[in-house]
């Protein structure tokens, strides 16, 4: 019995693969119609599945496939070409399979259920018929319908119309077993042999099935083991035994490369969710008499299958924007001068370490004039405000609950749960959305991050314990000081907020929101604030202290923590304690930040998303020893870290010190800067530190304080002489800073140099000095 | 739950409780439990067991009984229940005792209401009782919100 199962369970398997292929190859050969290769593919699966149900009498599953292989028969000897109608029967034929194939999951046998009607279409079909009656397939046109589905001699005679009128004559008049039987051998022989012929062109290294429990279970055993290699290597920095330490550091290597290939075992391609969409944009193109084609571009692009998963839903919704919202009628496209069928173009890349997905359709685009009369309408936002607001702040009104721009309420779309579910779910994989928008059409784009199991994370302390942020909440990190005459944190109202750049920014106390203390600490005292964002909204978050960055890997908390949202997983830590990872959206609503501020979402998010207008660019205030207000544009800022002397090791005559996985070299940037002081670089204290990525690796800058991002024209004031580490220096809020030359640097420290002639070429032409990180 | 078979068994208080072998129980000391500001009170937070996170329920807590600090040197017990492993922090550990059906009895009617929900009934040995548990009730009985 068991050994049964295990057998109907790999049945199911295969019958699911077969659907997804056969849902891309109808489409594909609607396009195609005289592509043979493609009808033999689609006649080889519904046999590989007729002759599965014969194995387990499962009598609906193989009259259906039988019927539909018989249609199909004849398209592949061209006795019949494949038109519209037929594509609909057999699409019909694919979905009837996959739902007895859906019962028969549930219940282990095949269920109950009337197919007469479908094949008799696939018969009608079969016999040369066209125009189809939609309902009911006339009785005359088939030779006793009724018994066709009872009785085994009738459904002989059915494939002997596949075969040929003759046959079906002599079929008539011979003695019936004996043609039946000899009609099937013959029959099932040239099949076998043309699935024979194909399996055998087939490229032989087959991949293999392997559990997905077994692979998870795998990677907790490496994530575990790559702690205890952790603890290894600080044995080995103590200990002066060669052999010992050469040892520790080819585990150190091993290690290193089992985890990369052991992340890859989780990455799949992104056609896995893309396959379905040929067929739906068919469909939903067809519900809403437009003619659309479907572009997919990077479909082998990989992603973590968990994160697949939550992208399908997203993708579909936009999917069905698109093509009902977006693209025109055909009549109306070719008034507008556009091709008649309209294209929605799927384009899916990797870009600084995240999958971008970009949703693009060549249709009429958002009308943002409805939107915001819509906005007016629904009382969302005043008239007077309306007017003032920029396009890209009204078309943000699309993310928010229940809005919708159509009149008519259709199948399809124009209910209002949409784009507001499409971000929330994106955000929930830590993603963006963003969208543009024109009447030539709309492109939507979809920023993933490539794998939820490891992700950075900023540390800091509440009390005596560790907690993370997820690194994309985070905005900035900054310690407030009072100073005499200097507005900081103040009372609006009961909500303690601070000032930021000149924007008010609500504070909530951690210590206070987790009821770690009962008490509000008073507001003339240093504080420690990181910025977050969530839902649109900018935070500050105050906590004891800033720890450190640190890429995570990310586990459950079970379930026991279902009712406290504020936690979206866990993580060890090298020493091997356990640390809470923050959900800061839930952090805000707790906090009751979202419902407090949802009035003014749209003020405060305006600067995120536009970030630095074309003349200005953002930038990294800091200072070095003796040399103060320093800025590295931002495009050259990966991360800010503090790492403690202590962790500093040499090689040969570098600093360096083990970065993540990486081997990170330190720069003391005094050392190369005109104007600054050298100062030793070891004492116990911790030293802040620029990341910069140069070529894949990662490199560090230390200097003496970060302060925060600027906005900087792009226009240098040139300095003459040119001193040495400066590009120039701008004018800033009354002020002069000097700009970094990051290219210099790099240069002096020897790491300027490309063995890349091409990388070297994209290097120099660049004068913002922005590189590639590649993660 | 069965009557009979291997028991793991521990202190809390003075009670002597046991829970089946069968479910897969494996006995630490000296974790550090990472606690969990908001969480319910019965889960005294979370530690690391051979890279898998592991819920550790307040048995003190759990039973109703005063909250006592255990610090780094909990006892604690492990098991599975569905995919994810809890720990019971307790007083003190016992040994691993086989009973037999014969020594079973229900628990008796005016047990309270809350125990009853825990205690699936008690083994009457040599010298004392064995309150047995039922580990499901355990974790699933927790109130999940309560702030």
């Amino acid at each position: 019995m068991d050994n049964n199962d295990q057998i109907l369970d790999e049945f199911l398997i295969e019958a699911g693969e077969i659907f997804d292929r056969l849902d891309l190859d109808f489409v594909q050969l609607e396009q195609t119609p005289d592509d043979k290769k493609l009808i033999g593919n689609i006649f080889r699966a519904m046999h590989t599945l007729k002759g599965s149900s014969g194995f387990f009498a499962f009598h609906r599953l193989e009259k259906v496939a039988h019927a539909g292989e018989s249609l199909l028969s004849k398209i592949r000897d061209g006795a019949l070409i494949l038109n519209e109608e037929m594509t609909d029967v057999l699409l019909d034929t694919s979905d009837r399979l996959r739902e007895i194939i859906a019962g028969v999951q549930k219940h282990r046998k095949e269920s109950e259920g009337d197919d007469t009607q479908l094949i008799q279409a696939l018969k009608f079909l079969t016999d040369g018929g066209a125009g189809l009656p939609k309902v009911n397939v006339p009785v005359a046109s088939t030779p006793a319908p009724a018994e066709v589905v009872q009785t085994p001699a009738v459904d002989v005679l059915t494939e002997g119309v596949a075969v040929s009128a003759d046959v079906q004559q002599i079929l008539a008049s011979a003695p019936e077993g004996f043609v039946q039987e000899a009609l099937e051998v013959l029959k099932e022989a040239s099949i076998d042999a043309a699935v024979n012929e194909a399996e055998s062109s087939k490229e032989l290294t087959a991949p293999i099935k392997v559990s997905v429990e077994l692979l998870d279970k795998l990677m907790n055993l490496v994530s575990e083991m790559v702690l205890a290699r952790n603890r290894l290597l600080s044995f080995a920095r103590t200990s002066g035994d060669l052999a010992f330490n050469n040892t520790v550091r080819r585990i150190d290597s091993v290690t290193l490369e089992l985890q990369e290939r052991m992340m890859k075992t989780r990455m799949q391609p992104i056609s896995q969710v893309w396959s379905k969409f040929p067929r739906l944009v068919r469909d939903i193109s067809q519900d809403c008499g437009k003619k659309v084609e479907l572009i997919q571009v990077g479909a082998e692009t990989e992603l973590d299958r968990t994160l697949l998963e939550g992208i399908r839903d997203p993708l579909v919704h936009i999917i069905r924007n698109s093509i009902d919202h977006g693209i025109e009628t055909p009549a109306e496209r070719i008034a507008k001068g556009k091709p008649e069928q309209g294209t929605v173009k799927l384009r899916a890349f990797h870009e600084n370490g995240m999958v971008v997905i970009e949703i693009a359709d060549d249709g009429e685009g958002i009308n943002v004039p409805l939107v915001a009369q819509k906005a007016i309408q629904m009382g969302l936002v005043s008239a007077e405000r309306a007017a003032k607001l920029s396009e890209r702040e009204i078309i943000d009104f699309i993310y928010l609950p229940g809005f919708t721009t159509k009149a008519q309420i259709t199948n399809l779309s124009g209910r209002g749960v949409g784009m507001d579910v499409v971000r929330t779910n994106i955000q929930e994989i830590g993603g963006s959305v963003d969208i543009a928008t024109s009447t030539h059409g709309t492109r939507l784009r979809l920023s993933i991050p490539l794998t939820l199991a490891i992700m950075p994370a900023v540390f800091v302390r509440c009390i005596d314990h560790s907690y993370a942020i997820p690194q994309v909440n985070v905005f900035e990190m900054l310690r407030y000081e009072p100073k005499e005459g200097v507005p900081g944190v103040e009372d609006f109202y009961g909500v303690p907020v601070f000032r930021l750049r000149d924007k008010l920014i609500p504070l909530v106390f951690l210590n206070h929101e987790l009821k770690l203390e009962h008490t509000l600490p008073p507001l003339d005292q240093p504080l420690n604030i990181v910025i977050v964002q969530a839902a649109g909204i900018r935070f500050g978050l105050v906590v004891d202290e800033v720890l450190y960055m640190q890429e995570v890997v990310v586990k459950s908390v079970g379930p026991l923590l279902k009712g406290t949202p504020v936690y979206s997983g866990s993580t060890i830590l090298g020493d091997g304690r356990v640390s809470l990872i923050f959900d800061i959206n839930a952090i805000a609503v707790r906090s009751g930040i979202i419902a407090k501020l949802a009035d003014n979402q749209f003020e405060q998010d305006v600067s995120t998303n536009l970030g630095a207008s074309a003349d200005e660019q953002q930038m990294l205030l800091f200072d070095l020893p003796g040399l103060d207000r320093i800025v590295i544009p931002l495009d050259s800022v990966d991360r800010l870290e503090m790492i403690a002397a202590s962790r500093i090791d040499r090689r040969g005559n570098e600093a360096v010190v083990l970065y993540g996985n990486k081997i990170m070299r330190l720069i003391s940037l005094a050392h190369y800067v005109e104007g600054a002081t050298r100062k030793s670089l070891y004492g116990d204290e911790t030293l802040p530190v620029i990341i910069h990525y140069h070529n894949g690796q990662p490199v560090g800058l230390i200097v003496k304080r970060v302060h925060n991002i600027v906005k900087v024209p792009t226009q240098v004031v040139m300095i003459s002489p040119p001193q040495q580490g400066i590009m120039g220096s701008v004018i800033v809020n009354d002020s002069v800073v000097s700009i970094l030359n990051v290219e210099e640097i790099l240069n002096m420290t020897g790491l300027g140099h490309f063995e890349d002639a091409g990388l070297a070429d994209q290097f120099s032409q660049s004068d913002a000095i922005s590189m590639d990180q590649e993660l | 739950m069965s009557r009979s078979g291997a028991y793991a068994t521990f202190y809390v208080d003075h009670f002597f409780f046991g829970i089946p072998i069968a479910i897969g129980v494996e006995v630490t000391k000296g974790q550090e439990v990472t606690p969990v500001p908001l969480g319910p009170k019965e889960v005294a937070g979370f530690f690391n067991l051979r890279g898998n996170i592991v819920t550790a329920i307040d048995m003190r807590v759990r039973l109703g009984m005063p909250k006592q600090s255990y610090g780094s040197d909990a006892l604690s017990i492990f098991f599975q229940d569905q995919d994810h492993l809890f720990a019971l922090l307790v007083d003190q550990v016992g040994d691993f005792m086989e009973v037999t059906e014969r020594t079973f009895e229900e628990a008796p009617s005016n047990l309270d209401p809350n125990a009853r929900e825990l205690i699936v009934g008690v083994h009457k040995l040599a010298d004392k009782l064995l309150l047995v548990l039922d580990t499901h009730k355990i974790v699933s009985g927790i109130n999940l919100v309560q702030n």
